[in-house]
Order: C-alpha cells, then structure tokens, then sequence
C-alpha cells in the first residue's frame, strides 16, 4: 500500500484529534443527558442537545473483532492488524486502532481485554508525524 | 391503509436489459446506461420514444441521468431520480419509478446501474466507497478503508456471534458458482471445490478471495410502466408488489455497535405487510451479495430462518437451486457479475417470467430482491415482485 493517509478532520471532529495528538484519548459527554459518544458529533443523537463536554476515556475495552489485512504483492505491503474495540466507558461505542501485537492477529480473541496505548507514525506524502491509537492486551487486573 | 400497501402491483417491470460483462468495457458508463435500456426497452416491446422518466443510482461513478435522457432522445423528461449511494441504495431508483408510475408522473420510467466497475472507479480502492464517508478518517489513517477490510471487521463478528465456520461461508460461494455454471451470462462459470475456496488467498481475514464480489464493466436497465399497459406488452409482467427502506443504524455510531443485526431485520416485517406476503409465500431470493457473510446475515434477517440458523439451512441445501428457497440463481456478486444490485432485480424478474434455462426455478411465482443489507451503511431496501396472474 501507498503512504498512510493523514487524517482530514471536520468541525466536529477537530478537537479529538488534536486531543490525541497530544496522547490523550477522548470522548463527548452530552451536557444533557450525560450520554458518551464517538465519532464526534455537534448534536447528541439521543436527546438532541448541542451541548458537551470532552471527557477523559478510560483507556480499557475489549476486543469487539479484527483483521488481517494482506496486500497484495504488487503492493508490496506485509500483512497488518487492526482491532475495534468496545470501550468500558460505555459499552455501545466501538474505537479502531492498530494493536501491539504480531502482524498475523495471533493471540487476539473476541472479548480479550485491552487498553488504550498511542504510537508515533508517519503519516501523508510529505511525511508528516501523526499520533494514533495503538490497543495493548490489559495488564492482569487492569 | 397502511402507506406501504397503496401502490401493491400498481406498477410491473415490463423489460430487462443487460450489457456484456467484461473488465475493460472500452466504452462510456453513458454507452453501457444507453445499450442495456435500448435492450430493455426492446425486450418491453417498446422504443425509446416511450420513455419519459428515468432513474439510476450512482457514488460518482457513472453518466449523469440528464445526460442519459438526453441520448435516449426524450423530449419532455417528466420524472428524475439519481440517487447518490450504492449497494445499500440499489433499491431506490426501482421503488421511485414504481410510485412514480403508480402516481401517473410518469407512463415508463427507464431504471438503471452502468458502471466501469474494473477497468474505471473499483468499489474495492480504498476511497472509492461512499459507505463510511462521514467516520472514513477515523479508519483511513490505519489503512483500513476498503470495503473488504469493512466487511472482515463484520464478518468475524458474525462468525464468532453464530458459530458460523469458514465451510459455512465456503458453501455460499460455491453453491453460487455452480449456479453460474448456468448462467451464459455470467463471467465466472467454473465449478469451485470447498479446497478451492479454503485455498483462495487472503484479501482482509477473516475473507478469502472467493468471499468476495466480483468487479465488473457493465450497464443493467429494467423498464417499468403500469400493471395494466405492462399486460399489453411483449412480455409476462412481472408486478412490484412491495418496496421498502429501512436503516439509522450504522457500526461506527454509538446505539448501534452490533452489525449482525442490519436494519434489514427490522424493515422485513415492514416489507412483508406492505406485499401482504410472508417468507413462506417467496419461491427465491436474489440477496445481495457483495461478501459470502451477508447471504446468511439476510436468511435471517428476512425471516428465511431464526438468528443463527442460516448455516444450517445453507448445509441443508436449501438455497441451491433445487432447494426450498434458491439463492442468487445468476451466481450473484459472487459469480455471475457486480452490477451493484440491479443485476438481482434483472434475474428475478427474468425467473418470475420462467425465461432462465437450466437454472430456472420451476413454477416460481414470488421472488425477493434485496439491497446491502445496512451493514455500517444504515440504509438498506428490497423489493418483492411477482408473476402477473
């Protein structure tokens, strides 16, 4: 595959990612009825108020799937992993991320326990440097 | 009344028209829109001096409808419906011409799908699919954009929920390519073996290359005018008894984070009382097919079978021709062609009419076509049609 695109955010969601660049993992919290949700949205689709705040995720989830994505040899990529997760926080909002893991997915189950970690990549034609989410298994107890 | 039974074998499909299927069409989506009409349009009996409505459904990919009434030559375009959308959109040029006739807006409304799907805009590149266009830059940065990579993410979610083994997923798509073995049309006609499907390579796991639609150059019109002008035509009518829409559920918004119940779960009911049918009355099914999981996501969704039993029937043999319920019996997505849905509705309609050879359904008089079944899109469709009496 060609460059990793950089992301292009809107409006709405501008300020989770700038959030994440400064490693911080965010979600909205609904100013009325207190209700999580991501992606970022202006208008809460349960209430419909236009009132929120960022609130601090937790950072703990557990593996809802994952690929294995393998390009092809034109491409010329090697074959890499990415999980949904569905976070603690509140257990209807599902995050994608790269996982701290081997490139063939071994070791990854539905339901494992995982927690938010970030990574530094390039990013962009111009090689931009660009914070993602990286999901590690969960420290036991954690 | 309820709204979705007003307009109930109001309006017929009175032609079919394919264009030839190929990875490098060489000519225009406006030239494969033209061809496959004037094909329908003579199939109908009918000549382009008879139309005056169109409508098409498209994401970028193809001619302009004005631009296609125009080089049909109608003079005085009464109706219009280009719909921005794909797979999960593919219902809805056919359920607005079919109100639209109903209505009397318009006397033949001209329906199509034209798309240099391989050799022009492929569904399968990595920006192309409008689906997650609104979260798409939350998974773009990790290069999961494409929609084999979506569908993966849905399909071992499937799996796990269900039990659902890669056999399971392997017999859908061979049982379609025996049916393609059938079909002249179709553009894959090699029988597959289950070692065949186990041993096609990876695109995104948990999806092996032959879980995956084919990408194809070609143009699928259908005409359609009343029931009644329908009856003085060249062909056995087939009439709409029913459309639906159903959807707002999408995997990357919250309240919805469990794709293994598509909004086609919730609209089948909605869609059975508007034809004043039930699954039972359905003598085959065209479901769309753009990967092998969402064949048994639908045998449930539309009520074929309880949750999770799907595999089952599937092993049972119930979806290959010759079974209680034949599945996409062109070959589908899978098999015979990626026309985007449209290619589901034509043989339906060619089924309904008994004009399909060694792969017709003996006797059928009820078939179900559907949309993508809402998995992340949040819009699905389907249409019920049926062998005028």
């Amino acid at each position: 595959m060609s460059a990793r695109p950089y992301p292009v955010p809107d409006p709405d969601s501008a300020p989770w990612w700038e959030a994440l660049q400064r490693r911080e993992f965010v979600l909205q919290a609904c100013a009325s009825c207190q209700r999580l949700r991501w992606p970022a949205r202006a208008i809460c689709n349960d209430c419909g108020s236009d009132r929120w705040t960022w609130a601090p995720a937790s950072g703990r989830g557990a593996i809802a799937s994952w690929t294995v994505t393998h390009p092809s040899r034109t491409a010329g990529g090697r074959p890499f992993v990415v999980v949904l997760v569905r976070l603690d926080d509140q257990d209807d909002i599902l995050v994608p991320g790269h996982y701290d893991g081997p490139p063939d997915g071994a070791g990854l189950a539905i339901g494992l326990p995982v927690e938010a970690g970030f990574e530094d990549v390039e990013a962009g034609d111009d090689g931009r440097r660009l914070v993602l989410l990286r999901w590690r298994r969960a420290a036991q107890g954690g | 009344m309820d709204i979705g039974n007003t307009r109930r074998d109001a309006a017929a499909v009175a032609g079919v028209g394919h264009t030839e299927y190929s990875r490098n069409s060489g000519v225009t989506t406006l030239t494969l829109a033209v061809r496959a009409i004037q094909a329908a349009l003579a199939d109908a009996g009918l000549s382009r001096r008879d139309v005056d409505g169109v409508a098409c459904h498209r994401v970028g990919d193809s001619a302009d409808p004005a631009l296609v009434a125009q080089t049909l030559g109608v003079r005085d375009l009464r109706f219009v419906r280009d719909v921005f959308g794909g797979g999960s959109s593919c219902i809805a040029p056919l359920d607005a011409a079919a109100s639209a006739v109903a209505a009397g807006q318009a006397r033949c409304v001209v329906v199509w799908r034209a798309l240099n799907g391989r050799s022009g805009v492929r569904m399968a590149g990595a920006a192309s699919n409008p689906a997650l266009s609104a979260d798409a830059q939350y998974w773009l940065p990790y290069r999961h954009i494409s929609a084999p990579q979506q569908f993966a993410m849905f399909a071992r979610m499937y799996r796990h929920k269900y039990g659902v083994t890669a056999e399971d997923l392997g017999r859908v798509a061979i049982a379609q390519r025996a049916h393609a073995a059938l079909n002249p049309r179709a553009m894959m006609r090699q029988p597959i073996t289950m070692d065949d499907y186990l041993g096609s390579r990876w695109i995104a796991e948990p999806l092996r290359l032959l879980d995956c639609c084919l990408e194809s150059d070609a143009a699928v019109a259908l005409v359609v005018t009343s029931a009644a002008r329908a009856r003085d035509l060249r062909r056995t009518p087939v009439t709409i008894t029913a459309t639906a829409f159903g959807g707002g559920n999408q995997l990357a918004s919250n309240h919805h984070s469990d794709p293994t119940v598509p909004g086609a779960a919730i609209m089948a009911p909605r869609l059975y009382a508007a034809a004043g049918l039930g699954p039972d009355d359905i003598d085959l099914a065209e479901l769309y097919d753009a990967f092998t999981p969402l064949v048994p996501l639908q045998l449930e969704a539309y009520g074929f079978c309880e949750p999770g039993e799907a595999a089952h029937m599937i092993a049972d043999g119930a979806t290959r021709l010759g079974g209680a319920l034949p599945v996409n019996t062109h070959g589908g997505h899978l098999s015979e062609g990626y026309v985007h849905g449209l290619n589901h509705v034509a043989e339906a309609v060619l089924q309904l009419r008994h004009e399909c050879g060694e792969r017709q359904v003996p006797g059928a008089e009820v078939a179900l076509s559907t949309a993508q079944p809402g998995v992340y899109s949040g819009l699905t469709g389907a249409v019920i049609l049926k062998r005028a009496a």
